[in-house]
């Protein structure tokens, strides 16, 4: 199976959505460790803890901070469902 | 005959609250344009939330966890959440949910069941305070600055009281948003949680790998759940009070038009019955001469 070349990151809270975009790479603050994920990632299913989400666009790194949560991890899709979420001041 | 004076008045007093009633059309409008924005964006989270929880539904035993399992039937007390307005002057709103409110706890207490009231919002506590039911707690000014905090903190509260055998179910009774011309009065069960699998049906099954385990997931996520609904129909009520409103204050404004109308018709009548009789005066004054 050929791996899909981006996948889309969507950071969703009660209030809005936060970020909704096609990236690289992604770095999740998971309850038992930080872990990244590439295109192509087996499906997984993780609670997060409270940390810095970071996201990668080609060499455009940057940063987000979620609070309580969890996310859903599919090969060509990432869902997070964060009680808060801000995008760091640059 | 009312002198030409007093009918005016009463036209500049009706003419002052038309006014009135139309600033508070053109605010309310204004904020339920903000408040059916919310609910739109909340609805994203409510509908993965639920996906998610029904990918997990299916690997973790039913019953497994206390948020599920469904009370004994006719014991118990029910806890009923009544969502009202902060405010008036928007119709049939508050009444309707205080009317569905009263008839819920008749009959909850016809059938055995004890009854106790969380009271949101201002015009529900006012009712019911006075008049001695078993008020848990209460929320009120909180629609100005809706957050999901809040919803969280009631939400909690109700886990809380489920969880701890207090209470043996929690509903939530609220108008829902249809439209801006019609609320939908909603009466539905918070706890225990119904039915998760209610679309599970369709869509394919994906398996994932699961960090840590489903079952604490699980537990992570059902009070969330619960939360997420408490926020929607905060939300939902919070919209449908400004559009109640906003149709309210037309209507208003409409029927004080028709009053200024009915009313200037009737002074110009007044005024030409004192010139014919003021003319005629002045003619047989004029004849007796």
């Amino acid at each position: 199976m050929a791996l899909p070349p981006k996948i889309l990151l969507e950071v969703v809270t009660p209030d809005r959505a936060v970020v909704r975009e096609e990236v690289d790479e992604i770095q999740l603050p998971g309850s038992e460790g930080y872990f990244g994920v590439l295109p192509g990632h087996t499906p997984l299913l993780a609670t997060l803890k409270p940390g810095d989400l970071w996201y990668r666009i080609g060499h455009d790194k940057r940063v987000l901070t979620v609070a309580g949560g969890f996310v859903e991890v599919l090969p060509d899709h990432v869902t997070v469902l964060a009680e808060q979420g801000e995008t760091a001041p640059a | 005959m009312p002198s030409l004076i007093d009918l005016r008045r009463r036209i500049r007093a009706v003419k002052s609250t038309q006014q009135i009633t139309k600033a508070m059309k053109m605010i309310a409008a204004s904020r339920l344009k903000r408040a059916q924005d919310r609910v739109v964006a909340a609805r994203p989270f409510a509908q993965r939330m639920l996906r998610v929880l029904n990918s997990l539904v299916r690997r973790v035993e039913g019953d497994a966890h206390p948020l599920l399992r469904a009370p004994e039937a006719g014991s118990g007390r029910t806890l009923l959440i009544v969502i009202t307005a902060d405010r008036g002057l928007c119709g049939s709103f508050n009444a309707n949910v205080i009317k569905a409110a009263g008839q819920f706890a008749a009959r909850e207490t016809s059938e055995g069941r004890a009854i106790a009231l969380g009271l949101i919002g201002r015009k529900g506590r006012d009712f019911f305070r006075r008049r001695g039911f078993d008020v848990r707690y209460e929320q009120v000014g909180i629609f100005q600055r809706l957050s999901f905090a809040h919803a969280a903190e009631i939400a909690n509260g109700a886990i809380d009281a489920f969880t701890s055998g207090e209470v043996s179910s929690v509903y939530l009774v609220y108008n829902e948003f249809k439209s801006v011309m019609s609320q939908k009065l909603v009466v539905e069960r918070l706890l225990p949680i119904a039915r998760l699998d209610e679309e599970s049906s369709r869509g394919p099954t994906t398996d994932y790998l699961y960090e840590p385990s489903p079952g604490e997931i699980f537990t992570e996520l059902l009070p969330r759940h619960v939360q997420a609904q408490v926020y929607r129909a905060l939300l939902e009520s919070n919209a449908a009070f400004y559009a109640a409103q906003m149709t309210a204050m037309d209507a208003a404004s409409r029927n004080s038009a028709e009053m200024i109308e009915n009313l200037t018709l009737y002074m110009n009548k007044v005024r030409q019955a004192a010139i014919t009789r003021e003319i005629i005066e002045v003619v047989s004054g004029a004849a007796a001469t």
